[in-house]
């Protein structure tokens, strides 16, 4: 099993919703509080899930896209073997990689092995924090069943986001990655991430007044 | 990459504890005409700066509590190798300083011990070195380059200390050194061109197309998802250093690290202290912009990707020309 979200970057409206709520549950949630001591001044604090946006191309030809960017619990973790104590580690069973906090002495080698950037320090504490797929959600039974599942899948307003299993090949996720030409970031670094993105598709064209008032009308 | 004083003052220090140790055995194997008495001192010079670098290394650490678990990934983590071989590097050479200050008739022990040493400080500069050079997200860093630049850096500030405490102890020692130590200044002047070279193709090798999915170029950054510099919990990475800043810190590396010790050694005996002083500033800054001017794989998504011309556009009404320089 390597459990994963995938994003579609075609409803990914940069709303940030993700963002937040990863940081509300991720405060408030069993795993590890984020450390913000002052959230809402310090707007550069600790996040686990960041929505980039990024525009591309010269005027006339502008494409804007939003990308929700969290740890992408990846296969060969290069995370996982720079760390001195084991304090990071890939789950075997759900394929999650988790950081024990107990065991982690803060020297930050697993944030510079990381290709993404998404892992963070915890100036506080002294450890190093990040993504934990929401472990403690998804393996929450006395949660009812529709609620096991991340905050930031759950929280997403347009359903840009899907959890569940890659490795079941009639999971929603792995339908959704063998259809639509899923993809992941920074391939040509080897670290195989389970997190995959959907590609955007070719954009509509121009739409006129013209064909705004037919399309409204043949819906009246 | 965020430079920090603790992994400065360790990386620093343990080549200059090697560096006096590779010095130390050239003249138990005879290279100079030395005195006891200077190979003494250059040992408690290896010991002492070995022992602070060592001591700055926890300072790294931020959590002491779960100290007691650093071993536990040697199979595969250079961390847990490096705080080995530091720790064995820095345990044998005690040993001989011990030996000679307690046992100084068994002269056989203490070349043995001091021998054993240096071979474990090269272990340990090595381990050090490929702790950088093994990251792929550090771009600029992966590289067999960088091994060989910390064994440079290591080679240089050991030749210059060695020789700044030859000039102090006085006596035979000082014969070849001022020479040895501009040739040294040289080789790393020319690592630092190449690695200058490194860097900024590690730059240009940061693409969009892939950390994005976005083909259009060029393209720029409307959000970094709440991070600002200085990354306060992103110690990744560092803000991109201006081109006058990244320019004028290189040219001073090469000037102190290669100019001066050349300088000092046309002087001869009488400039081995000034000219070890500029080295070890050299070789200081230049271990700061291996961390500050380090390019991370995630700055994909923390900076705009530089504008690269076209290297074989032929520009119009100018000849066909390859570009071989990369000007971010
Ligand atoms: S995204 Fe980074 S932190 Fe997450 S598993 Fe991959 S390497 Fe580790
Ligand atoms: S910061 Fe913690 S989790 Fe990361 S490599 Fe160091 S000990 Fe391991
Ligand atoms: S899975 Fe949970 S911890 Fe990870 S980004 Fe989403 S909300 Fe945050």
């Amino acid at each position: 099993m390597q459990l994963t979200i995938i994003t579609d970057l075609n409803k990914c409206v940069g709303c940030k919703s993700c963002q937040v709520s990863c940081k509300e549950h991720n405060t408030s949630g069993d795993f590890g509080p984020v450390p913000d001591h002052d959230p809402y001044r310090e707007a550069e604090g600790m996040w686990w899930n960041r929505v980039i946006g990024m525009e591309a191309g010269e005027y006339p030809h502008v494409g804007v896209m939003y990308l929700p960017k969290a740890c992408m619990h990846c296969y060969d973790a290069p995370c996982v073997p720079v760390c001195p104590t084991g304090a990071s580690y890939k789950r075997d069973d759900n394929g999650v990689v988790l950081v024990d906090y107990e065991a982690c002495i803060g020297c930050q080698l697993c944030m510079w092995a990381c290709p993404y950037g998404v892992r963070e320090f915890d100036e506080h504490e002294g450890v190093v924090k990040k993504c934990t797929l929401c472990i403690d959600r998804i393996e929450d039974e006395s949660l009812p069943p529709e609620d096991r599942q991340p905050a930031c899948v759950q929280s997403c307003p347009t359903h840009a986001r899907t959890f569940g299993d890659l490795e079941d090949p009639d999971s929603a996720v792995a339908h959704l990655v063998a259809e639509r030409q899923g993809f992941v970031l920074l391939p040509e670094l080897g670290a195989r991430p389970a997190i995959h993105y959907l590609p955007r598709r070719h954009a509509p064209g121009w739409v006129d007044a013209e064909t705004i008032e037919r399309v409204l009308g043949e819906g009246s | 990459m965020r430079p920090t004083g603790p992994l400065l003052t360790l990386t620093l220090l343990q080549g200059v504890s090697w560096g006096v140790m590779a010095v130390v055995t050239a003249a138990i194997f005879g290279a100079w005409p030395v005195s006891m008495a200077t190979v003494h001192a250059w040992e408690w010079l290896a010991w002492g700066t070995g022992a602070l670098g060592g001591s700055a290394s926890v300072f790294h650490m931020h959590r002491l509590a779960a100290a007691r678990h650093v071993l536990r990934r040697l199979r595969s983590s250079w961390l847990s190798r490096e705080a080995l071989s530091t720790g064995g590097y820095m345990a044998v050479l005690s040993v001989a300083v011990a030996l000679r200050v307690l046992w100084p008739q068994a002269r056989g022990l203490w070349e043995a011990a001091t021998l054993l040493a240096a071979g474990l400080g090269a272990v340990a500069v090595y381990i050090t070195a490929m702790l950088y050079a093994t990251i792929p997200a550090m771009r600029s860093w992966h590289s067999p380059l960088t091994v060989v630049v910390f064994f440079a850096a290591a080679l240089l500030s050991g030749l210059a200390g060695a020789g700044a405490v030859a000039a102090w102890t006085g006596g035979p020692g000082r014969g070849g050194l001022p020479g040895v130590e501009a040739a040294a200044a040289l080789v790393f002047g020319a690592l630092v061109a190449l690695q200058i070279r490194a860097f900024r193709l590690a730059a240009a090798g940061v693409l969009a197309a892939t950390g994005t999915g976005l083909a259009g170029r060029p393209y720029r950054l409307q959000d970094a998802g709440g991070s600002r510099p200085p990354y306060r919990t992103q110690t990744q990475i560092w803000p991109v250093l201006p081109a006058a800043v990244r320019t004028s810190g290189y040219a001073a590396v090469l000037v102190l690290a290669v100019v001066g010790p050349c300088l000092a050694a046309l002087q001869g005996t009488a400039g081995l202290v000034w000219g070890a002083g500029s080295a070890w500033l050299g070789v200081a800054l230049s271990r700061g912009m291996f961390f500050a001017d380090a390019t991370h794989s995630s700055r994909v998504w923390f900076a705009d990707q530089p504008k690269i011309p076209s290297p074989v556009r032929r520009e119009p009404g100018r000849p066909y020309r390859r570009r071989t320089s990369i000007k971010l």
